[in-house]
């Protein structure tokens, strides 16, 4: 009984939500796993505080971790891999279904959490939203105001010329 | 909140959704540290990016910084600019990376679209060219009648015509405003590509110099009278004779300490470029060695054989026997773990020198591959007929 509990870890989001996951789980996070090894001995069963994380976000973050919790490592190779945002899996496709907010969370805390597959998953869904679209359409996607003057417009409309030539 | 949304009426409840819609839109780029958001923009194509340039005064912000061009670039294993280019903010030094990533970009397009400008070069029509190099927005050419040539790549004007050597030019090569030749005539000639000055004559070879690799402060040379040798860029002075090949040397190329050549005798050598010693002697192929490439630590030797035979620098040993062409192999290129073969058969090769598979054959052409050269996103082949295709 005692063996398996110690598999277990508690993580507690900024909101005080708390979530008992498996260590293997957690350690898909490389700041709990340098955490988790650095506090072997002196674990007093206590939860592991967040306070960068809400729980909505938390669980997204969990969620991912089981799914992909026995995943190979990426072959070593990969940084001289061309970046490529079309590749990403039908699960993970899903995954990222939520709205831009949440996404936008999902980034920071992959970030913190240092979770480099989740964070590149949540980047590449970002440049998806990207790519292709026109300055205009870009705006509506992400609700951004043009706040150029018309004069700051047709400049930087100038200097990238060379991407509209056909 | 569930009560009233289930008591709204079908009009008010399409109301809310645009009315909520833009709360819960982000804009990401804006809100997320740097490093994040250029992250995110290095999955990005050029031309996506060019277009992201132009959303707001942050997202300008973002992408008008240097450094991000720059990871977008090695994102997209860019590491220098094109080769072929005048534009200062294009030459290394401080480069202007968002300036490599457009040329890019643009140059991708023109190869996709099949757009080029047609453009002829004055030459003699009854000479046959017969070594050609293009760099530092020059293009160096060398024909069988004893001149070579020199354009501005962008006007297409000719620079110079290169005048000394007695007959033909069979190889040249051309580095850092250098140029090197070697001729029927037996000699090498050393040229200023900017000025078109001869700057050295070297003499020594008893027979056409057939090779040459420029390295540094170091000109090897082969030639058909069975020697290499070695010559100081600086001096003019021969250095070293390698004597051992018992007929025509056809190929070689340098490192900073060996050099390799292959020859008609059906031998590859391996010398110490410092002392002239031979190294090793590689023994397999069945005819004449026709092209090879040396990377350093690989070797890969082409022959009439119909084989190309990958070599460890370092043992000697023949580490693959590759198979498949179906005629003469004389153009080798060898990028990485890449290996791209081209035969008198009209085919192309991509190969994998790491585990000798084939990995695609390229079929097209009706006649010999006479050039071929790729980069990471394409072959570009040709031959006699003036066709050329881009795989």
């Amino acid at each position: 009984m005692a063996e398996a509990k110690a598999q277990q870890v508690t993580l507690a989001s900024s909101d005080g939500q708390e979530f008992v996951v498996d260590v293997d789980v957690a350690k898909m996070s490389m700041t709990l796993k340098n955490m988790l090894d650095d506090a072997v001995l002196d674990d007093d069963g206590g939860a592991i505080p967040l306070p960068n994380v809400t729980g909505p976000i938390l669980a997204k973050v969990i969620e991912y971790c089981k799914y992909h919790k026995d995943d190979q490592p990426p072959p070593e190779d990969e940084e001289n891999k061309e970046k490529q945002s079309q590749d990403i899996e039908p699960w993970d496709h899903e995954f990222c279904k939520v709205d831009q907010g949440t996404l936008f969370e999902m980034i920071l805390a992959a970030n913190y959490l240092d979770i480099k597959p989740m964070l590149d998953l949540t980047c590449k869904t970002v440049a998806n939203m990207i790519k292709g679209k026109t300055p205009e359409e870009i705006r509506k996607q992400f609700n951004i105001k043009n706040d150029f003057t018309p004069e700051e417009e047709e400049q930087v409309r100038k200097e990238n010329e060379w991407c509209e030539d056909k | 909140l569930t009560r009233l949304v289930t008591r709204c009426s079908h009009t008010q409840l399409l109301f809310l959704d645009v009315a909520i819609r833009p709360h819960l839109q982000r804009d990401i780029i804006s809100f997320l540290p740097e490093e994040l958001a250029i992250h995110v923009l290095s999955y990005l194509d050029p031309r996506s990016l060019g277009r992201a340039a132009q959303v707001c005064k942050a997202w300008n912000r973002v992408l008008g910084d240097n450094s991000s061009w720059r990871k977008v670039c090695f994102s997209h294993r860019i590491y220098e600019p094109l080769p072929y280019s005048n534009d200062p903010e294009l030459k290394q030094g401080r480069l202007n990376w968002r300036k490599v990533a457009i040329q890019r970009a643009i140059i991708d397009n023109n190869f996709r679209g099949g757009r080029y400008h047609h453009k002829v070069l004055e030459t003699n029509p009854f000479n046959v060219l017969t070594c050609l190099q293009l760099g530092g927005g020059r293009i160096v050419a060398g024909f069988d009648d004893g001149t070579l040539q020199v354009w501005d790549l962008h006007s297409g004007s000719l620079l110079h015509s290169l005048q000394g050597h007695v007959g033909g030019v069979w190889s040249c090569q051309y580095e850092n405003d250098i140029i090197v030749s070697g001729s029927t005539d037996r000699s090498i000639r050393v040229w200023n590509a900017v000025s078109g000055e001869s700057v050295h004559h070297l003499t020594g070879h008893v027979s056409t110099v057939r090779c040459l690799h420029l390295r540094g402060n170091v000109i090897v040379s082969g030639s058909r009278d069975t020697t290499l040798r070695v010559w100081d860029l600086e001096t003019g002075n021969c250095k070293h004779t390698l004597t051992g090949h018992t007929a025509a040397v056809r190929c070689v190329q340098a490192d900073d300490r060996r050099i390799v050549s292959g020859s008609y005798d059906l031998t590859v050598c391996v010398w110490d470029l410092k002392t002239g010693q031979c190294l090793h002697t590689l023994v397999g192929h069945e005819q004449q060695i026709y092209s090879l490439q040396f990377d350093g630590t690989t070797i890969v030797s082409g022959a009439l054989d119909k084989t190309i035979r990958v070599w460890n620098v370092e043992t000697g040993q023949q580490t693959f026997l590759l198979e498949g062409h179906d005629s003469l192999v004389g153009l080798l290129q060898l990028q990485g773990s890449s290996l791209v073969s081209g035969a008198s058969d009209g085919t192309l090769r991509v190969w994998d020198i790491k585990t000798g598979r084939c990995l695609h054959v390229l079929r097209g052409h009706k006649g010999a591959v006479t050039c071929l050269q790729f980069d990471n996103d394409r072959i570009v082949s040709g031959r006699d007929d003036g066709t050329m295709k881009l795989w």
